[in-house]
């Protein structure tokens, strides 16, 4: 058993074929680049273009979905002029480059790295994958992947689609921001699935899949399989009452701070058995919050969500498993127990796609409860709940949490102290300031939780009283999230 | 775009994936040793009209509780309605659409408690679900 890592950046390992030409000034043709403005590119190739060094870092602009312009410096100021066409031109992503430096070896030997160019060419590229390992496409940039319509069905063990490199987050993750970071952008319409996962147990992590604005039969954004979970995934359609934003094709499926605005489904589920579940997602804009395939019983759970803003929020349905806390306008019936009302007026600012809450006291803010495989984050990445200095603290519901201003929770660290002799006083100092973080008598241990981290120093006496014992003094350090030991060892004062 | 899949000729290994309009020749996999295969996507069970074609007593059946007062109006109109659709071999819940909605829309005027959402946006069942092999 084996995880095999591959990165996905623009342009891939090869990077892509460009084409040079003059239109006031240096540009460059690629068929639906995708480039955001600002990213950088190292050129290769047979002959360089006039102006252009290879090797060299430029930074590009996008002037339209084909054509882009080249810049000497990231803020784009110097445009690169026009000089001559070169020929055999390949640009490859500068982030690319970099990551290959830190982490070489992560994704295959050096030269031939599992490094592509969308989700596509990783989902054709890793076709050959053994069911005994576990598959990981991490998404290092943020870019618009144009891709009509995949189905991933790799035969790996399990998968994970993921905005994250070595774990953490990228630029390719959209922090909860509608159209930032890396973006499955479909422009050619058509009857099926943008993203048809029929692999079982493929997770899919902070990406965003979107219809553009075209005419065409409306398709279908992710649609998951058996065992699959879709986290932190922003799925937007055309706004025209068409499609499926987010389903659960396969049994056990899961969504988690998801996000779907402008489908005919905001979220959906197949026909009936597939027990999928849907917590802390928020669905606006839809035809449907919810709407499911099933005539009979759907055999889903419903935690802490928010469907509001849609034609109709919540679709009549028979057989919900444990469901409870979901959010509705007045006159919905929100599914399970414990319906929250609320109003588009709750969002932020709901013309503009904002959707987190408006006020600490909207009724979205700590009206959530916990369940089993919650996550510790909202689609912002930002705690949930979220740290409310010393005020109360629960759960919201919908994707995103309500920010109180006082950023995360503040680490915590452990002093244990043990073997201390009966009636003995302890007094815990930091060391920066010589703040007391103890003073009392705690009997034989002690164990103090502190938020302080850094060096400190422990002074225990027993002196009142026979037996006396001598000063014991000792020092440590804490560290976050951690326990520093300290075995205290007095001697008597004979 | 296209996505090509590029296997080495000897060992028939994938080696790379791209996506391009048409095939490049990138350094070191030259068509002479490698192949560039264009990937046509794997066919998908999607949903088509014809996966939201009922029978006809399918159709009947979603009246629920309001079924049998349907079939047994003696009103001329709903007669009518009736007849249309018992003549048909399957009833186009999505090619059908708006003609059906009117059709529920004159039952529900006539008195008939009757949810035209559930009606046709219900996807149908395996049982629901006409065969046209089956006749």
């Amino acid at each position: 058993m084996a995880t095999v890592h591959s990165l996905v950046c623009w342009g891939g390992r090869t990077g892509k074929s460009v084409t040079a030409s003059n239109s006031s000034g240096l540009i460059f043709t690629s068929t639906n680049h995708g480039l955001r403005d600002g990213t950088g590119l190292v050129f290769s190739g047979t002959t360089a273009p006039g102006n252009v060094t290879f090797g060299t870092t430029y930074y590009a602009k996008s002037l339209s979905a084909n054509t882009f312009a080249i810049y000497t410096e990231p803020e784009l100021t110097n445009r690169v002029a026009w000089s001559s066409a070169g020929s055999g031109v390949y640009a490859k992503s500068k982030k690319m480059l970099d990551y290959f430096d830190q982490y070489a070896g992560r994704w295959g030997d050096v030269g031939s790295e599992r490094c592509y160019d969308g989700l596509a060419s990783w989902n054709t590229a890793r076709a050959s994958a053994l069911p005994t390992d576990e598959e990981v496409c991490e998404i290092g940039q943020a870019f618009d992947d144009n891709i009509a319509n995949i189905t991933i069905g790799i035969p790996c063990g399990a998968a994970r689609i993921e905005t994250k490199v070595n774990g953490q987050y990228t630029e390719a993750y959209h922090n909860g921001a509608i159209g930032a970071g890396y973006r499955v952008y479909r422009t050619s319409m058509g009857n099926n699935t943008t993203i048809y996962v029929t692999a079982q147990r493929v997770t899919v992590d902070g990406i965003t899949v979107q219809l553009a604005a075209v005419a065409g039969y409306a398709p279908n954004g992710l649609y998951l399989g058996a065992l699959g979970k879709a986290i932190n995934v922003i799925s937007i359609g055309r706004s025209d009452g068409n499609g499926t934003g987010l389903r659960a094709e396969g049994q056990f499926s899961e969504f988690h701070n998801c996000l779907s605005i402008g489908w005919e489904k905001g979220f959906s589920s197949a026909s009936s058995y597939v027990y999928f579940s849907i917590y802390n997602c928020t669905a606006v804009k839809n035809t449907y919050g919810f709407q499911t395939g099933s005539t009979t019983a759907i055999y889903g759970k419903f935690y802490n969500n928010i469907f509001v803003g849609n034609t109709t929020n919540y679709y009549a349905v028979t057989g919900l498993l444990a469901s409870q806390n979901n959010a509705g306008v007045s006159g919905d019936t929100p599914y399970g127990t414990n319906p929250i009302t609320m109003a588009i007026t709750d969002f932020l600012d709901y013309a503009n796609n904002d959707f987190r809450p408006a006020l600490s006291t909207s009724p979205q803010v700590d009206s959530g409860v916990e369940y089993y495989g919650a996550l510790a984050y909202d689609i912002a990445d930002a705690e949930r709940p979220n740290y409310n200095n010393g005020g109360a603290e629960a759960f919201d519901i919908g994707c995103y949490e309500y920010d109180h201003g006082y950023g995360d929770h503040p680490a915590t660290s452990h002093i244990s102290l043990t073997n201390i002799v009966s009636g003995s006083r302890v007094l815990i100092t930091r060391d920066d300031t010589s703040a007391v973080l103890y003073n009392d008598v705690p009997g034989a241990s002690l164990n103090l939780e502190t938020g302080y981290i850094g060096n400190f120093t422990v002074r225990i006496r027993k002196g009142s009283a026979s037996p006396v014992y001598r000063e014991f003094t000792a020092g440590g350090t804490t560290v976050a999230d951690q326990t520093t030991s300290i075995k205290v060892l007095q001697q008597l004062d004979e | 775009m296209s996505t090509w899949q590029v296997t080495h000729r000897l060992t028939g290994e994938v080696v790379y994936a791209y996506t391009a309009d048409e095939p490049v020749e990138w350094p070191g996999m030259e068509y002479a040793t490698h192949n560039h295969l264009l990937q046509v996507p794997e066919a998908v069970q999607e949903t088509t009209d014809a996966d939201w074609r009922i029978y006809v007593g399918a159709f009947f059946d979603r009246f629920g509780s309001e079924k049998i007062g349907i079939l047994s109006s003696e009103d001329a109109v709903v007669q009518a309605l009736i007849k249309d659709a018992s003549v048909r071999q399957y009833i186009g819940l999505k090619e059908r659409r708006d003609e059906l909605a009117q059709m529920i829309g004159v039952l529900i005027v006539k008195g008939f408690t009757l949810d035209v959402t559930a009606i046709l946006d219900t996807e149908p069942t395996e049982a629901e679900l006409w065969q046209p092999s089956i006749r």
